[in-house]
């Protein structure tokens, strides 16, 4: 169990204006339930800010979908550091010769936190709520800020769930959409208690009720998460007794009680402060490249853009590899296209545009480049994908400048920004992304099919051929023929350059050394049944 | 006097309704669409138009103060779009811990603040005053975030004398009757629950209190001095009283009547460098609550807190108003 490191000694070691306080403060131990038997260990996991919400699919952001998966479970998960999925609550699933049903066979015997059973009918009723615009508790939500995900991973195709036997419950899809079974593994997709819905409507946001490892203790929010091994889970129990959330907005602080002992597990981090935790004989950092892509788009609509032959000249104008060791301080990734290494649809074969400032000049001269400003939009913030916010938009500028082409930096705030990017006001405009499932659909789609312009698209690309290409990939069913679907489209998308591809930053999370058995996903949505602390 | 309290309190209201005014239309007219930031980076065109649906957004600015103004009075302040949780709640979870915060900087900031002042007034061109003058000069000039963070490192990770961050040890359990978590600490019976709490705040008050203390022992400093060279002064010393005497019984008091006031005004102070240092030890308060907020264009908790926290700050106002008038009648007849 982790507690502060206070004793007795160190209090009365404290100044003398704090006496009073130290006559009365001798060590507390956290309280709580008894330890379930074979179960042994607070871990205390720091993040940045507190979640916004515990209703699967009504929350925004990482944390919750980190917390969330210690209590709720999909009918899939992923495999350990994979984005491959594996049987979770359904032991196995069937697809109709049309591609239009997907029939999933839950697991028997499974029970929630509140004791009610895993039925069929309690998956449709999960499902329902968060598709159906009909149902009174989906009205209910809107008020609340509704379910912002669920329509791109499961609303849109979608059109029904029901049992169709006490443990058997039925996708019916509007169109052939393969990517529904991974999308099924991430936290819109998890399945919630029937009795509780029913008991809390939305105000299951404070109150969540999953079959996952770990029980709900408590949420103070902004403050902390607790969760608790739960006894009755239907898989092998979970190693640790407890977790506990805790959000320390002030990143160096969050090292620093990694350092010391007050944390066992600090997401996310300055990469600047890696050092002083990596390799050490208590702590360490875990890394590998993030599901994500830092890039800044051309937008298509402005002729100034629509000349292939300056987009690939400024692709091959910036020094990636230098960006990802400088800039971002080792963190980053160069990149070759769209897709991560992490990905599994990731083409290893794919060349990009590597550093070469005298191909650039030639290929400006095919341009006819004649020496106007071009505009480098940018936003203002840190995101998770690009930490250094507008310092990316003037290293990019003064790699324009070596090879003769003058720009100008414009900054506008973050929300803003993507209002008017959406608009196609933009010109060459730095964003990116972090994906949420590891299917590739979950970047080539969104950013480059055509019916999402104005959408993510903001590039405005769109080509029959690449349409054609990521339509079939998501009918396919067979993994490596998606791949290769995949991959032709991602070497047709890079040749014609609709983006700057810059890097993928590093998944990176300080851990200390007692820590066991703690896996890295490239979801970041980590599974907490086999960690164990020392 | 009890007129002089009417007049006060009456120009209370129009303050507050103006507050109100200026919080609704500022958020609505500066840029960023607050559907777009809540419905994500992801969100398709559709989803955001459902948002702005969702929060009525799309209605005429007018029928939306109206109605914002409507709910306000009813003491309805709504629903968080971050969080989904019922915003008063969350006000009255929030606030507690801020004010403890602050009347626990105040108290520090009084209690060295205060003394260090006066001392300096009475031993003149000494390294006393010199080092009070030259330590408020620091207090005031070093940013509140600077501070925490080199009290987070040099007491807490070097020292480890202090925890590091947070309002109390995670899973020490503390029923929240009052919220004050010093009060619901003491209420458990349990001296090592009510002492964690107590050590999790030393670090933050000190922090918060350091802008204050200066303030205030440079004001009673020069309050002191203007009241010590007074006539009625050197009339209670010709009158033979001792020195302890003169300045406890007749200049402290004279002396006090400025630092009243300044003292009332950065009680508001306070809760504005709250904002920082919440965020700096990740404490539970209203100062991360409403910048979470604001980072989430959670227009239903910005507002709420902005209205509550401008709220406070007019009752503190007018109490420093009152205690004032007390202090010095002619106040009263101004």
């Amino acid at each position: 169990m982790r507690v502060s490191t206070m004793t007795r000694r160190h209090l009365l070691q404290a100044a003398g204006a704090a006496t009073i306080v130290a006559a009365c403060a001798p060590v507390a131990q956290p309280g709580g339930s008894a330890k379930p038997a074979g179960a042994t260990g607070t871990l205390t996991f720091l993040w940045g800010g507190d979640t916004d919400k515990l209703d699967p699919p009504a929350m925004t952001t990482q944390e919750g979908f980190i917390a969330t998966t210690a209590l709720y479970e999909g009918l899939v998960r992923y495999k350990p550091n994979s984005t491959d999925v594996e049987p979770a609550l359904a032991e196995r699933w069937d697809v109709s010769s049309d591609g239009l049903a997907y029939t999933f066979h839950l697991r028997s015997g499974i029970k929630f936190h509140d004791g009610s059973p895993l039925t069929a009918e309690a998956v449709a009723f999960t499902f329902d709520r968060s598709i159906n615009k009909d149902n009174p508790l989906f009205k209910e939500a809107q008020s609340a800020g509704g379910f912002p995900f669920i329509d791109d991973y499961i609303g849109n195709v979608v059109a029904k769930v029901e049992a169709v036997g006490p443990l058997d419950v039925r996708f019916t899809l509007r169109r052939k959409f393969s990517p529904l079974v991974p999308n099924l593994a991430i936290p819109p997709g998890f399945v919630i208690s029937m009795e509780a819905l029913k008991k809390f409507g939305s105000k299951i946001n404070e109150n969540p009720v999953g079959t996952g490892p770990f029980k709900f203790v408590e949420w103070k929010k902004d403050d902390h998460i607790t969760v608790e091994n739960f006894d009755g889970y239907w898989g092998e129990r979970a190693k640790l007794q407890r977790i506990i959330f805790q959000p320390v907005p002030e990143a160096s602080v969050r090292i620093l009680k990694i350092q010391r002992g007050e944390g066992d597990v600090a997401w996310p981090f300055d990469p600047k402060d890696a050092p002083s935790v990596k390799g050490k004989a208590d702590t360490d950092v875990l890394e590998q490249p993030g599901l994500n892509v830092n890039m800044a788009e051309f937008n298509l609509k402005k002729p100034q853009f629509q000349n292939k032959p300056l987009r690939q000249a400024l692709n091959y104008a910036i020094n990636k590899q230098e960006l990802a060791e400088k800039l971002y301080s080792g963190a980053g990734v160069a990149a070759v296209g769209a897709l991560p290494p992490t990905s599994w649809g990731f083409d290893s074969g794919l060349k990009g545009y590597p550093y070469d400032p005298d191909k650039a000049k030639a290929l400006l001269k095919d341009a006819s480049y004649a020496g106007d400003t071009i505009i480098l939009d940018s936003y203002t913030i840190p995101r998770g994908y690009n930490p250094q916010g507008a310092k990316l938009a003037e290293a990019v500028q003064q790699y324009f400048q070596a090879v003769g082409v003058k720009s100008e930096i414009k900054t506008t705030e973050w929300t803003e920004y993507r209002k008017i990017r959406r608009q196609g006001q933009l010109n060459i405009a730095f964003g990116g992304w972090q994906a949420d499932t590891g299917d590739p659909e979950n970047f080539l789609g969104v950013f480059f099919y055509s019916k999402n312009q104005g959408g993510v698209n903001t590039s405005f690309y769109g080509t029959p051929e690449v349409d054609k290409l990521l339509e079939q990939a998501n009918e396919e069913t067979d993994t490596p023929k998606r791949k290769a679907l995949f991959n032709q489209a991602e070497r047709k998308i890079v040749d014609d350059a609709p983006w700057l591809f810059i890097s993928h930053m590093k998944q990176q999370v300080a851990i200390r050394k007692r820590v066991k058995d703690f896996v890295l996903q490239p979801t970041y949505i980590y599974y907490f049944n086999k960690v164990s602390v020392s | 006097m009890r007129g002089y309290v009417l007049r006060r309190i009456a120009y209370v209201l129009p303050v507050l309704l103006g507050v109100v005014t200026v919080v609704f239309l500022a958020l609505r007219l500066i840029p960023g669409d607050p559907a777009v930031a809540l419905a994500g980076e992801k969100a398709s065109a559709a989803q955001i138009e459902q948002m702005r649906e969702a929060l009525g957004l799309n209605r005429p600015l007018p029928v939306q103060y109206v109605d914002f103004v409507a709910h306000l009075a009813r003491g309805d302040l709504g629903r968080s779009i971050r969080t989904g949780g019922d915003i008063r709640q969350e006000l009255i979870e929030n606030f507690a811990p801020t004010i403890e915060l602050s009347i626990a900087a105040l108290l520090v900031a009084l209690a060295v603040g205060l003394p260090a002042g006066i001392l300096a007034a009475l031993r003149r061109r000494t390294p006393i005053e010199y080092g009070t003058m030259l330590g408020s000069l620091v207090g005031i000039s070093m940013p509140v975030f600077w501070i925490g963070l080199m009290l987070i490192y040099w007491l807490g990770a070097r020292a480890e004398w202090f925890p590091l961050s947070g309002t109390v040890t995670p899973g020490l359990d503390i029923p929240a009757r009052t919220h004050f978590y010093t009060i619901d600490g003491a209420l458990t019976g349990d001296l090592a629950v009510l002492g964690d709490v107590l050590w999790h705040l030393v670090l933050p008050a000190l922090t918060l209190s350091t802008i204050t203390m200066a303030i205030v022992s440079r004001m009673a400093r020069s309050s002191m001095l203007e009241v010590l060279g007074s006539d009625y002064l050197v009339t209670a010393r010709a009158k033979g009283l001792r020195d302890r005497v003169v300045v406890l019984r007749h200049a402290l008091r004279n002396a006090l009547i400025p630092v009243v006031t300044v003292v009332g005004l950065q009680l508001g102070a306070l809760l504005s460098g709250a904002v920082l240092t919440e965020t700096v030890f990740g404490r539970v308060g209203v100062g991360r609550y409403i910048l979470n907020a604001i980072t989430a264009r959670d227009y239903p908790v910005v507002q709420a807190t902005v209205i509550v926290v401008a709220l406070f700050v007019v009752v503190i106002s007018l109490v420093v108003d009152l205690v004032y008038a007390i202090l010095d009648p002619r106040i009263r007849y101004a």
